[in-house]
């Protein structure tokens, strides 16, 4: 019968956009990346004056501005140097999204110093188990992970580490790994 | 620029000057600063028999301490408190027991024991330290960091304000121009993390990377008996070595929240999976993983 089944179509319909914004959301954890909608946010300002320390940001960013390809004729202006675009601070945010789940959340927190994130973390807010788990992925995986560059390829003036051991003590340790080898 | 290289407290010393001294002056600072690491030594080294503090490990009694135990014993006390027992001077049977003795056996020799709290100990009421049960103590988390801004203290009363002392790898820098330390990688000596950039004041790490035999490293948790696995590496930023080098430590038991209220420091820790966390105002670059 007609209503019938212009109903059925539209809960397919309705029930297909869901499925598709879900999968979506998935996918995005599963790409690591920042979930979209923003519903709550709070700033920090942060005082303690500019320094230029210079800290890379971490892999994660939608901000990058991304120059507009031009088929035209060589441009005569050169575009401007953008001028400092964030406050410093930490600005926390609650971010809202469907899953096939349900609704759900996460909490994401980064500073700023000088258009520079400085530090982030994330918080899990989700209320299903299983988007709990994908949130934990999400968290463990977008840590900044540090790598060793050669003493030699860096200019340093000191380096700080564990201390350097007497002689007695490396000495000691050397007889021992030497007994304990089969 | 003046440079002293010696050994001292078992570990190698840099001592940068960046004014101009004159021969005598120069070799008059040195031995200065030598006596001065010697008298030190002599009072709170475990690894010598004619010191105080191997004295107090075999005698229960009313011990006199010298003038510069007070500002270590007092930020010794206020972190004891602080991290419930975790930071404490009284891991010296600890790690003699597992092995880090005046010998360097290296071997567990016995059982470990959990640390006890200081009153079941002794009595600290400077300058009387009263030891009622003999127990060997062990100033290591922040004596190496005391002792480098004691040798400040000789270099300033000689009228030297313009140095860099570096003490294995604690720092102490007072100069109009910062200098770049390499944060050394703890799984990798021949490679460094980071590079952070210093100006008057102190970063001091702490490691188990280079004292380590059998299960042990040379931090033990005075309670759970055991050398913390989750952590690779602290570096904590602070104005005096004393702080820097004893926090160092205390970041290895509790999370620095726990004492960024009472601190003004600034950290960075490197966990075993290589991922780190730092304060937003640790002025340091990191090499991170693309």
């Amino acid at each position: 019968m007609e209503p019938q089944s212009n109903l059925q179509k539209n809960i397919g319909i309705f029930l297909g956009v869901i499925i598709i914004l879900g999968v979506f959301s998935v996918t995005m954890f599963s790409d690591k990346k920042s979930p979209d909608v923003s519903v709550t946010s709070q700033v920090i300002p942060d005082t303690t004056g500019i320094d230029n320390s210079v800290i890379p940001t971490p892999p994660v960013s939608k901000t990058s501005p991304v120059a507009p390809k031009s088929k035209t004729p060589p441009v005569v202006d050169k575009p401007k140097q953008p001028v400092s675009a964030y406050n410093n601070g930490t600005y926390s945010a609650t971010g809202s999204y469907m899953s096939p789940g349900g609704y759900d959340q996460i909490g994401v927190s980064i500073t700023i110093k000088n258009d520079i994130i400085t530090a982030t973390s994330a918080t899990n807010m989700a209320s299903d188990g299983r988007s709990q788990r994908y949130e934990d992925r999400f968290i463990a995986g977008y840590k900044q992970y540090v790598i060793g560059k050669n003493i030699a390829s860096v200019n340093l003036g000191k380096i700080s580490g564990s201390s350097l051991t007497p002689e007695g003590f490396n000495d000691a340790l050397a007889q021992i790994k030497a007994q304990a080898k089969v | 620029m003046t440079q002293f290289k010696f050994e001292g407290i078992g570990t190698s010393w840099q001592i940068d000057i960046y004014q101009q001294l004159s021969t005598t002056g120069e070799s008059g600072l040195l031995s200065k600063i030598k006596n001065r690491i010697e008298i030190f030594d002599k009072t709170y080294s475990r690894f010598r028999d004619d010191s105080l503090i191997m004295k107090m490990s075999k005698q229960t009694g009313v011990f006199l301490l010298p003038a510069d135990a007070e500002p270590m014993l007092s930020l010794y006390d206020d972190l004891y408190k602080k991290t419930n027992g975790l930071f404490t001077p009284l891991v010296g049977n600890i790690l003699s027991d597992a092995g880090y003795d005046a010998k360097y056996s290296l071997k567990q020799k016995k059982e470990l024991q959990i640390a006890p709290g200081w009153d079941e100990v002794f009595e600290y009421k400077y300058p009387n330290l009263n030891i009622k049960k003999p127990v060997i103590l062990d100033f290591g988390a922040g004596g190496k960091g005391y002792l480098v801004d004691l040798a400040a203290k000789v270099l300033e009363e000689n009228g030297v304000f313009e140095y860099c002392i570096d003490a294995g790898g604690d720092i102490l820098h007072k100069n109009k121009t910062s200098i770049r330390v390499g944060l050394e990688n703890p799984e990798n000596t021949k490679e460094v993390i980071g590079v952070y950039t210093l100006q008057n004041g102190s970063i001091c790490g702490s490691a188990g990377n280079r004292r380590a035999w059998g299960n042990f490293t040379h931090i033990i948790n005075p309670k759970t008996l055991a050398s913390p696995e989750n952590i690779l590496a602290v570096w904590v930023a602070a104005e005096t070595a004393l702080l820097a080098d004893a926090l160092a430590t205390c970041l290895f038991f509790v999370p620095a929240k726990t004492l960024a209220d009472a601190y003004k420091f600034e950290y960075m820790t490197v966990y075993s999976d290589r991922s780190i966390e730092k304060s937003p105002n640790f002025s340091s670059e990191v090499f991170v993983s693309p």
